[in-house]
């Protein structure tokens, strides 16, 4: 009973001053758009950075004095930290009797290259500086052999690709034709990985535990600048996000000092009739609560909205909005609405009615 | 009963009183006269517990108010003390009824009906849901006098409570404190500068810088 009094007189007060109630949900709004905003974001960044990093190819390498067994490929893609598993094998065989280098990819890494022609299953491809020595034109036979002169494996070659380095002089084919050719089934000589630049440094730790037998190297020029600049971007969002939480305090604090100031008469008068300094606090601190929560509400929604706006001309995709934002929308809110009347009205609340009544403040 | 002893009240500015000593009667009606600044305000603050004296005592019926804390002295207040300003204060964005159901609150529980009742004895039950902004200045008292009284106080401190009246509202205002103080037995202190409002009273205090000069009572 005494509660809905409670909330009936504070319903009653904001309704009255709905322009400045108004405002209040809309500094707290702002203030919790903008942190949320960037909550998400950075945490959005993070996955999307690590995606557009990607271009840049893979950050480590996994290496072995012998071959490497190709079941580790399988363990390998199983750690979630590693978003790409690119096993190679390399050799030499013989074509029209000279050896070149041939690498063995699977098909499916074989298709993410760029071809002038076609990727197909069981067919070659060939780097543009040997297709010119060799005069050679998708559609072409190529036989390999290993070694000169012994019989032949017949392969259609269906694309040509270029690629500065070494690789440009050489065969590309499916893994596993390599492997039969070479006679290596089941093994690979290098295995590149795309490891999540979040937390780089840790996998490649663990990496190390449970593969002593290898060598694990981080290509340390792209691991590097990709882990500095992640958390170059982190820091400056934290120092956005810790300017926009004192500017909100300040704007909020403001505002609600000047709504529980216009209202000192009023406490005054509530002081003549008994009403001991908790009950009056009371009051204030339900309206901070009301404010607080319609704030966290439209800022979730500003702040998401924003998110999304900026991710998406930014990396022309949307962001997942993580579902803990919810409630540190609602605590943020409600902390902020709350710490911001709480000063005005201690020292408000602490006032003589006699000095207010007489106009003395 | 009411001792107040030795009541000094000083400002950085000025002293308002110099040493009061007075014994208020219960069901007594008391005015207090004096020209401005002569401290009668002042009193009657520290009277209601609004304000503490710089040295000196106030207790009602033996119980000393000047000690107790702030919250001590709004309990105090709630369950002994009724004001009338000579500002109607009201809160502006409550009717009258809710204005009187405040005090209630404040005080145990809301009671709209008793909270009615209350101002159909101050002759406004005609004007229950009406904000003071669409009430007269009389009308505006007699909600604060119904505000006042709602919660059965044994004293009632009203500081030029007809101060912004017309005679007329003055008179009716006046009456109807004389028939509720007759009805229910409260005390009256009442302050003004107008000797006709002083002369509703039982007895009269004039005071003049910080100090009682006469204290007279009439026979009615």
């Amino acid at each position: 009973m005494r509660y809905r009094t409670l909330f009936f007189f504070t319903g009653k007060a904001i309704k009255e001053r709905l322009q400045r109630i108004f405002l209040m949900v809309f500094a707290v709004s702002l203030s919790v758009g903008l942190l949320i905003s960037m909550i998400i974001l950075s945490k959005g960044m993070r996955e999307r950075l690590s995606e557009e990093l990607k271009a840049y190819g893979a950050n480590a390498l996994i290496t072995s004095p012998d071959y490497i067994n190709e079941e580790i490929v399988q363990r390998l893609s199983g750690i979630n930290a590693i978003d790409e598993v690119l096993p190679e094998l390399y050799g030499r065989a013989c074509f029209k009797g000279v050896y070149i280098n041939v690498i063995g990819m699977r098909l499916e890494d074989m298709k993410r290259m760029r071809v002038t022609g076609e990727v197909q299953k069981g067919s070659v491809l060939a780097g543009s500086r040997l297709a010119k020595a060799g005069e050679l034109k998708t559609g072409h036979e190529i036989g390999l052999s290993i070694p000169c002169g012994s019989e032949e494996m017949k392969f259609k070659l269906s694309g040509i690709f270029e690629k500065v380095g070494s690789e440009d002089n050489a065969l590309i084919m499916e893994l596993k034709e390599l492997q039969k050719l070479l006679g290596l089934e089941n093994k690979v000589s290098i295995i590149m990985l795309r490891v999540n630049p979040a937390v780089f440094e840790l996998t490649m730790e663990n990496l190390k535990k449970e593969f002593p037998e290898l060598e694990i190297k981080p290509v340390r020029q792209i691991a590097l600048s990709e882990e500095s600049l992640l958390k170059k971007i982190e820091f400056l969002l934290f120092v956005v996000a810790v300017v926009v939480v004192v500017a909100s305090v300040i704007t909020v604090g403001g505002i609600m000092a000047a709504t529980i100031f216009e209202r000192l008469t009023d406490i005054a008068l509530m002081k003549t009739m008994g009403a001991t300094n908790r009950q009056i606090q009371a009051f204030f601190i339900v309206e901070a609560i009301i404010t607080g929560l319609l704030g966290s509400l439209g800022g979730h929604l500003l702040g998401t909205a924003s998110a999304e706006l900026i991710a998406l001309s930014a990396f022309q995709r949307a962001v997942a909005v993580p579902l803990f934002s919810i409630p540190l929308a609602i605590s943020s809110g409600l902390m902020l609405s709350v710490a911001s009347a709480i000063a005005p009205i201690m020292r408000i609340t602490a006032y003589r009615p006699s000095i207010i009544l007489r106009g003395e403040i | 009963m009411i001792k107040v002893r030795g009541l000094k009240k000083v400002y950085p500015s000025a002293v308002a009183l110099r040493g009061v000593d007075m014994d208020i009667q219960d069901n007594e009606w008391l005015s207090i006269m004096g020209p401005s600044g002569s401290g009668k305000s002042t009193l009657l603050n520290i009277l209601g517990g609004l304000d503490y004296p710089t040295e000196g005592s106030v207790s009602y019926d033996g119980k000393e108010i000047t000690t107790m804390k702030e919250d001590e002295l709004a309990v105090f207040r709630r369950e002994n003390i009724g004001f009338i300003f000579q500002q109607s204060y009201l809160i502006p964005y409550l009717t009258a009824l809710e204005n009187v159901m405040l005090a209630q609150y404040f005080h145990s529980i809301v009671d709209e009906k008793e909270a009615a009742e209350a101002l159909k004895r101050v002759g406004l039950s005609h004007r229950l849901h009406h904000r003071p902004s669409e009430l007269s200045g009389g009308e505006q008292q007699r909600v604060c006098i119904a505000r006042a009284l709602i919660n059965s106080p044994k004293v009632l401190l009203a500081d030029e409570p007809t101060g912004n009246l017309d005679r007329e509202n003055t008179r009716v205002i006046l009456e109807l404190l004389g028939e509720l103080h007759s009805n229910e037995g409260f005390t009256i202190v009442l302050v003004t500068h107008d000797p006709y409002v002083a002369g509703w009273g039982k007895r009269l205090l004039t005071m003049e810088d910080g100090r009682i000069i006469k204290d007279e009572s009439f026979h009615s």
